[in-house]
């Protein structure tokens, strides 16, 4: 398990929100993919760190939300149920924090290879240039 | 083995100095050197080693490749990256995907062809497919063209669904021409199908200026190639000849190199951005613009894709990015249709991350309206990536005079060059084509099985033309049918800004044939000393 404690832009109580969120944008069922999404928040914390106003902008953002999750369902955002956790979102989804957030998240947890493992994508076989040239490059299982 | 690297001195003028190492450039370097002539080529981006830098990471690539300093983008239709043009020695055709197709007749007599469309200013070229036939088998052999001088590529699984389509809806989908070697060819070899066209081939079996042009020109001695080096002004004298070229080394050192004659090539964003910049007391509007012509007409085609879920897998990710078309619509005709011009449909894939980036973009990859996919309808894209086949829509857009590249009034960047600032909205006709383009796309895959169709809008606009007009009149264009200034006679431009209008094809072919044909007529100017 990982821990909040890693990240270095954010506290851990906007870690816990970070990635509750993260994995609402991408909610696999498969738990390693549900597990991987940590490895997304931290790439994230990593970048914040130079970014200094986007740092400010998405702390706000990430305490506003757990604020009102408390304030309306007497919990953190991270601790309530997924549907209300994407209700709630649905209000915020055409912000341009939240629509930011959906494209740090998405290219970064889309571009590793354990997740390229889990979705059926060879890629990473990919390096020694041999290429699918006698992997069926050409044949359709359908046919 | 090559000779000795040329050095050619500051102050001694190179017979022709080239701005931009990509299509226009690299086909231009190529030919002058083999025909003796003496070149220093002036490259902003570095130059990458295909088989240590190239990695099958789309991020890793884009970063490594791309023009990133400041662009920005204006106009509701414009996409938060305004384009996806490269930095590096070869250009964007490090990144490109290969088709190379010819325009077709008509489409050289765009204002004869459509009549008067009411917000575009159509005009003719000022020459026709007959006269630049001879130039597009050069450059097809130049580039290698699958369909021309090699096999055509055989069709990959991506091609396979698109043609079960096109044989329900009576259509007709077939190979395209790719700059891409189907067996090995002019030294460098065969592809194997590794599907990472856009990362760039480290086979090098897609055509690259990186590994064809610039090395055959090296190898005459008679090229010296200075990377990391951005032109940023270009000086003439009284008697409207360029006489110099100003630019900046990566460590911020600027220099002057003399030059007999000055070729930019540079893409449609930056060579209009080089000459409004190049202000002197003679062209206080910019540099052979007296027309006020120059960053006008800026195209980017009308484009957006297609992609569909099928109940099977399809793994379209193999094998080339593209190589099938559907061109049953490249045509003109307004009767039917309801607007004028065509386009074709062409297979493309992205992998897993543009995939779930593009598809259904938002507004930082799109226009500002856009929504980005997420949660529950994201996963299921996500979780039949496998399964999903794609195409790309590709058709001629309409010149318009508000379309177009300018200087940022105060922001400057890292040399304190203005930034280019592009604006772009659609014609009605765009529009128009884009929303047939999309319903006969969703027709296609339903009729092949698909399970659900995505419309997905426009990417950053990859191909970029139409800032420096070619045309016979010089109240009205900017370069003729050579692309030598009107008003400069010993300056070039050999890139895609030179095209009067888009046509359906894309571009690159074009781009390349023009620049030789240019490069043929710039030897003889030289030989007769008329330059
Ligand atoms: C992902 C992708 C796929 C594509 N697929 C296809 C395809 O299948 N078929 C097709 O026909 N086209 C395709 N294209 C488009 C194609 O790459 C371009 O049309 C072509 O490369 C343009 O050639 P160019 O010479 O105009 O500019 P470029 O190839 O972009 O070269 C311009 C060069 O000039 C340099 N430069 C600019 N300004 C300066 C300066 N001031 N000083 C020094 N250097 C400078 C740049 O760094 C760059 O290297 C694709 C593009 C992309 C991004
Ligand atoms: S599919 Fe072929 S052309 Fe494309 S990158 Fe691979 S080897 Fe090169």
């Amino acid at each position: 398990m990982e821990s909040t404690e890693t990240f270095q832009a954010l506290l851990p109580e906007e870690a816990q929100t970070l990635v509750a969120v993260m994995k609402r944008i991408v909610p696999h069922n498969d738990a390693t993919l549900q597990e991987l999404v940590w490895k997304t928040a931290m790439a994230y914390d990593a970048q914040l760190v130079a970014h200094v106003s986007t740092r400010q902008e998405v702390r706000k953002n990430l305490r506003e939300l757990d604020m009102q999750a408390r304030q309306t369902h007497a919990k953190p955002f991270a601790e309530i149920p997924p549907d209300t956790q994407d209700a709630m979102l649905k209000t915020i989804e055409d912000t341009s924090f939240f629509q930011s957030l959906v494209n740090a998240t998405i290219s970064d947890f889309y571009n590793r290879y354990a997740v390229w493992t889990a979705l059926g994508y060879p890629g990473l076989a990919q390096r020694d240039g041999a290429g699918y040239l006698h992997k069926g490059y050409d044949h359709l299982s359908w046919d | 083995m090559a000779r000795p690297m040329l050095r050619v001195p500051l102050n001694e003028p190179a017979d022709v100095v080239v701005i931009g190492t990509g299509a226009g450039g690299g086909n231009v370097i190529r030919e002058l050197c083999l025909k003796g002539v003496k070149v220093v080529a002036l490259e902003a981006g570095p130059r990458l080693d295909p088989d240590r830098d190239f990695e099958e990471d789309e991020w890793v690539m884009f970063h490594k490749l791309s023009w990133l300093d400041p662009v920005i983008g204006e106009g509701p239709d414009m996409t938060g990256l305004p384009a996806w043009i490269c930095q590096a020695v070869g250009g964007t055709t490090t990144h490109w995907a290969g088709a190379a197709l010819r325009f077709q007749p008509h489409e050289f007599q765009a204002r004869s062809t459509y009549g008067e469309i009411p917000g575009a200013d159509l005009d003719d070229w000022p020459l026709d497919l007959d006269s630049l036939a001879p130039f597009y088998e050069e450059a097809e052999r130049a580039l290698g063209v699958a369909g021309r001088v090699l096999p055509l590529p055989p069709g990959n699984t991506n091609f396979l669904v698109m043609q079960r389509g096109a044989e329900k809806t009576g259509w007709h989908a077939k190979p395209g021409f790719m700059a891409i070697n189907t067996e090995e060819y002019d030294g460098r070899a065969a592809c194997t199908q590794r599907g990472y066209c856009f990362q760039g081939c480290r086979n090098q079996a897609k055509w690259s200026s990186l590994y064809e042009a610039i090395p055959k020109a090296e190898a005459t001695g008679l090229l010296d190639l200075r990377p990391n080096c951005q032109a940023l002004h270009i000086n003439v004298d009284s008697q409207n000849r360029v006489t110099s070229v100003v630019y900046a080394r990566a460590d911020g050192q600027w220099e002057e190199q003399k030059a007999r004659a000055v070729v930019i090539a540079g893409n449609a964003i930056q060579t209009p951005r080089l000459l409004l910049q190049s202000v002197s007391g003679k062209y206080p509007h910019g540099l052979a613009n007296g027309s006020g012509m120059v960053g006008r007409y800026y195209m980017r085609h009308v484009t957006a894709s297609s992609y569909a879920l099928f109940p099977r897998p399809v793994h379209a990710y193999k094998g080339m990015t593209m190589m099938g078309l559907v061109d049953d619509f490249a045509n003109n005709d307004p009767e039917v249709r309801h607007f004028v011009g065509g386009f074709h449909l062409e297979t493309i894939m992205l992998g897993p991350s543009f995939a779930s980036v593009f598809i259904e973009p938002g507004p930082g990859t799109s226009t500002p309206n856009r929504r980005a996919l997420w949660g529950k309808p994201l996963v299921e894209l996500m979780e039949n990536y496998t399964r999903l086949a794609g195409l790309w829509i590709v058709g001629e857009d309409m010149p318009q005079a508000g379309n177009r590249v300018t200087l940022h009034p105060y922001q400057k960047d890292q040399y304190g060059m203005p930034v280019p600032v592009v604006t772009y909205h659609d014609h009605p006709n765009d529009r128009a084509m884009r929303e047939y383009a999309w319903s006969r796309a969703r027709e296609l895959y339903l009729a092949a099985g698909a399970t659900k169709v995505y419309d997905t809008p426009p990417y950053p606009a990859t191909h970029n033309l139409g800032t420096c007009r070619m045309g016979h009149d010089p109240s009205a264009s900017v370069v003729n049918e050579f692309g030598q200034a009107h008003e400069v006679k010993n300056l070039f431009i050999a890139d895609g800004s030179i095209f009067t209008t888009s046509a359906a094809e894309n571009p690159t072919l074009t781009i390349s044939a023009l620049a030789i044909r240019q490069a043929h007529y710039l030897v003889d100017l030289m030989m007769r000393e008329e330059l």
